[in-house]
C-alpha cells in the first residue's frame, strides 16, 4: 500500500515537469517581450523607447539567461512557494499570495458541486436503471443530458435570470464568496454540478444494469427477496465502484468550469484569477495556475485510486 | 414413405425473395426511426444553411452600428433587439453561426487527421514510441482541456500576430493584417492542439483490437496485403466509431470556440461569436436579458442537437452498443 502510493507520487513527477516545462517555454517565447511591455508601462511613456530601462527590466526578470536555466530557477522557486510577481495586475502582487487567497474558495465550490452531483446523480442513475426503458428512465436520462449539454456559461446566466431575477427564490448574488454554507453558494454550486451530471447518471445507470443482469441477482430474487431488498442489499454496493472512477474524471471538468462560474457569479476564486490572467495576457500568473491546477487534478486522481482500492477488494493496489 | 401425396413446393419460397439488408441499410433504418437524432440532424442542416446564407438572410449588416437604436428590446424591427452599440442581435447571431461552423469544421478535420495519423502510427510502431504517445494523450485528457486551449491561445497570439505582420511585409496580402481573421486562426490552432487526443485514442485502441481479430488473421492467411487489410477491413470497421466521434468532437470544438470567446480571448471583436455576445451581454443581464438569452439559447439548441445526433449515430452505427 505505502509502496503503491510512493510509486504513484513518483510517477506524477515526469508529467508535472513536462506540463510545467511546456507552459513555461510556450509562455515565455509566445507571449511577447515582458521587459518591453514593462518599459512601456513603467517607464515614462512620453519618452521614446528607453533602452537603459529595457535592459534593466531584462536583467531583473533574468531574461538574458538561457531558457532551461530560467525554467530551472522558476521551478526551484515555485517548489518553495515563490511564483514571482504578477506584473500585469495593480501593485505587482505576489502570485503565491493570489493563489492562497483564491484556491481554497474554488476548492470548496468544487467540493460542494461534487457532493451535489453525487447525491443527485447517483440516485437518479439508480432510479433510471431500476425502471429501465420506461418513461421515468427516458425522462431522467434525457433531462440530465440536456442539463449537461448546455454550456455552463449559458446555463448559469439563465439560472440567474430565472431563479434570482424573476422568481426571487434566492438572494441576489453579491460580489465575492460568502462561505461554503451560505445561501449564495447554492446557485453557483448547482450550476457547476450540472456539468458532471450526465456522466454520473449514465455511468450509474449502465453499471446498475450490468449488475442487475448478474446471476446472483436472479438467485436473490428466486429466494423471494423483494425488488427493493435486491437493489439495496445486492446491487447498489457492487454497482458503485465504476461511479467512483467517473467522479474522479468529473473533478477536472468541474475545476475547468470554475472559470465560467466564478466569472458569472463574481467569486474571487482560482477560476476568476485564471480568466483575468488570460484576458490580460499575464503569462506568469497563468503558468503558475497551470502548475497548481495540474497538481490538484493529480492529487485528486490519486485519492480516487486509493478509495477504489479500499472499497473494492478485487483491485490490488500493491502492484 | 409415399412422396406423391406431398404438394409441389414453390421453389421461390425456399429462399428469401427480398433483398438482404446491408449494414448501411440497417444503420439508415435505425437512424430514421430515432426522432431525437432526426431532430438533431434537421437542426444541424438548418444551421449549415443559415451559416452559408448568413449575409443574405441577415436583415441588417452585422457590423452596422445604429446609434438611434441602442439597447432596444426585441421588436418587429429588431426581432432579437439591439446591443449596446446599436447592432442588430439577430444578424450577429446569424454571422456567429458562420463563425462557429467555420472554426469547428477546421478544428474537427485537423483533429481527425492528426488523431488518425498519431493513433495508427502508435498502434503500428508499438513499443516505446507508442507508450510515449499514450502518455501524452493521457496527460492531455487529465488536464482541464479548456484551460490548456486558453493558455495556448493567449501564449501564441502575440507570436502568430508578429509572424503574420512580418509575412505581410513580404507578400502584401491584405488578410494578414486582419486582426479578426488572425484570431480565427489562433482559435483553430489552440483548440486543435488539444482536440486531437480523443480521435488518436480511439483509432489506436480500434486498430490494436481489430488487428488481433480472427477475420483479419484469415485475410492475412489468404494472402491479403497490409494495404488491402487496411482499406477493405480496418477502415470500414473503424468508420462507424469515427463518424460518431467526429460528430461529438464537432460539438466539442464549437463549445471550445464559444468558451474561449466568452473568456474574452477567442474571436476578437468586431467578429461575431456567440460566446463573445454572451460575455458582452452579461453585465446587462438584469435589465436586458435578451442579450444573453438570444445567443445562449441558440448555442444551447445547437449543442443539444449535436449531442442527440451523436447519440443516435452511435446507436445506429454500433449495433453492439444498442440498448446499453
Amino acid at each position: 500500500m505505502v509502496r503503491y502510493v510512493i510509486n504513484r507520487i513518483l510517477s506524477m513527477i515526469p508529467l508535472l515537469i513536462v506540463i510545467t516545462a511546456f507552459t513555461f517555454v510556450v509562455g515565455q517565447y509566445g507571449s511577447g517581450d515582458l521587459a518591453a511591455y514593462l518599459t512601456g508601462t513603467r517607464g515614462d511613456p512620453s519618452k521614446a523607447f528607453d533602452t537603459e530601462l529595457y535592459k534593466q527590466f531584462r536583467k531583473e526578470l533574468g531574461m538574458d539567461e538561457p531558457i532551461y536555466v530560467r525554467y530551472g530557477k522558476w521551478l526551484w522557486n515555485a517548489l518553495h512557494g515563490d511564483f514571482g510577481k504578477s506584473y500585469v495586475m495593480m501593485g505587482d502582487p505576489q502570485i503565491s499570495y493570489l493563489l492562497t487567497k483564491s484556491v481554497p474558495q474554488s476548492l470548496q465550490l468544487c467540493l460542494a458541486a461534487l457532493v451535489l452531483v453525487t447525491i443527485i446523480g447517483v440516485p437518479l442513475g439508480i432510479l433510471a436503471a431500476v425502471f429501465n426503458n420506461s418513461l421515468i428512465d427516458r425522462v431522467l436520462v434525457s433531462s440530465s443530458s440536456v442539463l449537461s449539454s448546455v454550456p455552463t456559461f449559458v446555463l448559469a446566466p439563465v439560472a440567474m435570470i430565472v431563479v434570482v431575477v424573476k422568481l426571487h427564490l434566492l438572494p441576489s448574488v453579491g460580489v465575492g464568496w460568502h462561505g461554503l454554507f451560505s445561501r449564495e453558494t447554492i446557485l453557483p454550486a448547482s450550476c457547476l454540478a450540472a456539468v458532471g451530471l450526465l456522466n454520473v447518471v449514465r455511468t450509474t445507470r449502465v453499471s446498475m444494469l450490468e449488475v442487475l443482469s448478474q446471476e446472483y441477482v436472479r438467485a436473490a430474487r428466486a429466494r423471494g427477496l423483494s425488488e427493493w431488498g435486491v437493489v439495496t442489499n445486492h446491487v447498489i454496493r457492487n454497482a458503485l465502484t465504476p461511479v467512483i472512477t467517473v467522479l474522479g474524471m468529473t473533478a477536472p471538468l468541474l475545476l475547468g468550469a470554475t472559470v465560467f462560474i466564478e466569472q458569472i457569479f463574481n467569486i474571487q476564486g482560482f477560476g476568476l484569477m485564471m480568466s483575468n490572467g488570460l484576458q490580460r495576457g499575464d503569462i506568469l500568473t497563468v503558468t503558475a495556475s497551470a502548475l497548481v491546477s495540474t497538481a490538484i487534478v493529480m492529487i485528486f486522481s490519486l485519492a480516487v485510486d486509493l478509495v477504489y482500492g479500499l472499497i473494492d477488494p478485487r483491485v490490488r493496489l500493491s502492484k | 414413405m409415399d412422396n406423391s401425396t406431398l404438394a409441389p413446393v414453390d421453389a421461390s419460397s425456399m429462399w428469401r425473395t427480398e433483398k438482404a439488408r446491408s449494414f448501411w441499410d440497417d444503420v439508415f433504418y435505425h437512424f430514421r426511426h430515432n426522432w431525437m437524432g432526426m431532430a438533431g440532424l434537421v437542426v444541424f442542416i438548418l444551421l449549415c444553411l443559415t451559416a452559408i446564407f448568413a449575409d443574405k438572410l441577415a436583415p441588417y449588416d452585422y457590423l452596422n452600428q445604429d446609434w438611434n437604436a441602442i439597447l432596444k428590446q426585441p421588436s418587429a424591427a429588431h426581432i432579437m433587439g439591439t446591443d449596446d452599440i446599436g447592432r442588430d442581435v439577430f444578424s450577429r447571431i446569424l454571422m456567429g453561426g458562420r463563425t462557429a461552423l467555420m472554426v469547428a469544421s477546421c478544428i474537427t478535420v485537423a483533429g481527425a487527421i492528426i488523431g488518425l495519423l498519431v493513433g495508427s502510427f502508435g498502434a503500428f510502431i508499438g513499443g516505446k514510441v507508442d507508450a510515449a504517445l499514450v502518455w501524452v494523450v493521457d496527460g492531455l485528457m487529465s488536464f482541464p482541456n479548456i484551460w490548456l486551449a486558453a493558455f495556448i491561445n493567449v501564449a501564441t497570439t502575440p507570436t502568430l500576430k508578429a509572424w503574420a505582420a512580418s509575412l505581410y511585409t513580404v507578400t502584401h496580402w491584405g488578410f494578414l493584417k486582419d486582426e479578426v481573421l488572425i484570431s480565427y486562426g489562433v482559435v483553430v490552432f489552440s483548440i486543435g492542439m488539444v482536440n486531437w487526443a480523443w480521435p488518436a485514442r480511439l483509432v489506436r485502441s480500434q486498430v490494436l483490437s481489430l488487428r488481433e481479430r480472427e477475420f483479419v488473421e484469415a485475410v492475412r492467411a489468404l494472402g491479403g496485403t497490409a494495404w488491402w487489410i487496411t482499406l477493405r477491413h480496418l477502415i470500414p470497421n473503424v468508420l462507424g466509431s469515427m463518424i460518431v466521434l467526429v460528430t461529438l468532437s464537432f460539438g466539442n470544438a464549437m463549445l471550445f470556440e464559444s468558451s474561449l470567446s466568452f473568456l474574452g480571448i477567442g474571436i476578437r471583436p468586431p467578429g461575431a461569436s456567440w460566446g463573445a455576445m454572451i460575455f458582452q451581454g452579461i453585465a446587462r443581464v438584469r435589465t436586458h436579458p435578451y442579450l444573453v438569452l438570444a445567443p445562449g439559447i441558440t448555442l444551447a439548441i445547437v449543442m443539444l442537437s449535436l449531442q442527440f445526433l451523436g447519440d443516435a449515430l452511435n446507436d445506429a452505427l454500433n449495433p453492439r452498443n444498442r440498448n446499453a
